[in-house]
């Protein structure tokens, strides 16, 4: 059987990566500290869901789109936390 | 009917920029009517950027490329802007209908042309950088006074924030800190042609593309809803 979508997932996206988690209910500040570690997340990237600024305590919706914006690449510099 | 002559500008002539330019003038080069290319950069071509960058010559990177680009592609029109941009000049140097490619090393150089641009009626913009092994392109698009593409600072405050350090003052300093990589510069401008082509043929699907070339990945990123892309120029 293939399931084609599911009503509880969010997408987090954050630079290359891109995922679908089932994050309904929870608060994006909780997200930005589970996923911090595994993607990279820096404290001080914007959270966006559906295209509008949130604030940590913004909790998520079925279907939610969240990014947590990476910071625009300038001039070569190694980044704190590696790839993201 | 003739369309109306595209017009290009190309801000920044280093790693991106010179990378960028001679793919670009091949591109426009097929166009009808032949479009007008305007490279724009005040800084001059030394021996320690040749790691990255070619130019035949050394002295000021945007009269050498146009040299170069005028000879080999005789149906462009080819203008060289020694200069770099600065509030003073960015009203003169992009204008309405302008397609601006922003291949700079600076936060403060992008929010001063994002800036003046979001007065505009008409314009689109296309902003690349990286970072040592990964990068970003950014998509912004005014079409009729209307935003369909996010400005260049609308979610990136490091770039509305921005001091005012802008070339010739202090960014020698950084060149040597902070050693950029030829591949990734390659794989930005690549990426920002990809962008300038789907624009043209009016079916931008994204706003921004972040990219790394150890991953071998690039993730296309849509913010304010696709009412805002496709057929967006």
């Amino acid at each position: 059987m293939v399931t084609l979508g599911t009503m509880s997932s969010v997408t987090v996206v954050h630079g290359i990566h891109r995922l679908t988690l089932p994050l309904v209910g929870r608060a994006v500040g909780g997200v930005r500290h589970s996923l911090a570690p595994v993607l990279n997340i820096g404290a001080d990237t914007m959270a966006v869901v559906n295209g509008g600024m949130v604030g940590e305590d913004y909790v998520l919706a079925p279907d939610d789109l969240l990014e947590f914006v990476r910071l625009a690449g300038e001039k070569g510099k190694v980044r704190d936390g590696g790839r993201g | 009917m003739r369309s109306r002559r595209l017009e290009v500008k190309v801000i920044g002539l280093g790693g991106i920029g010179s990378a960028l330019v001679p793919f670009l003038a091949r591109l426009l080069d097929a166009r009808e009517p032949p479009p007008r290319l305007t490279l724009i950069d005040g800084d001059e071509f030394q021996a320690h950027n040749r790691v990255r960058q070619a130019f035949p010559a050394y002295g000021n990177k945007a009269i050498i490329l146009t040299g170069e680009i005028a000879r080999t592609f005789d149906r462009l029109s080819v203008r060289a802007v020694p200069a770099y941009v600065r509030e003073e000049n960015v009203a003169s140097l992009v204008v309405e209908g302008d397609y601006a490619m922003l291949a700079v090393d600076n936060h403060p150089t992008r929010r001063i042309v994002s800036d003046h641009c979001s007065s505009l009626r008409d314009v689109v913009v296309i902003s690349g950088g990286n970072e040592l092994t990964d990068g970003n392109v950014q998509v912004f698009i005014r079409r009729a006074g209307e935003e369909r593409c996010a400005s260049l600072t609308r979610y990136h405050p490091e770039i509305a924030r921005a001091g005012d350090l802008l070339p010739a003052e202090g960014c020698d300093l950084r060149t040597s800190a902070e050693p950029q990589l030829l591949v990734t510069n390659l794989a930005v401008a690549s990426a920002m042609l990809n962008a300038f082509h789907a624009c043209l043929e009016g079916d931008i699907a994204y706003e921004e593309v972040y990219l790394d070339i150890l991953a071998g990945k690039m993730n296309p990123v849509v913010r304010g809803g696709t009412r805002w892309l496709r057929s967006a120029p």
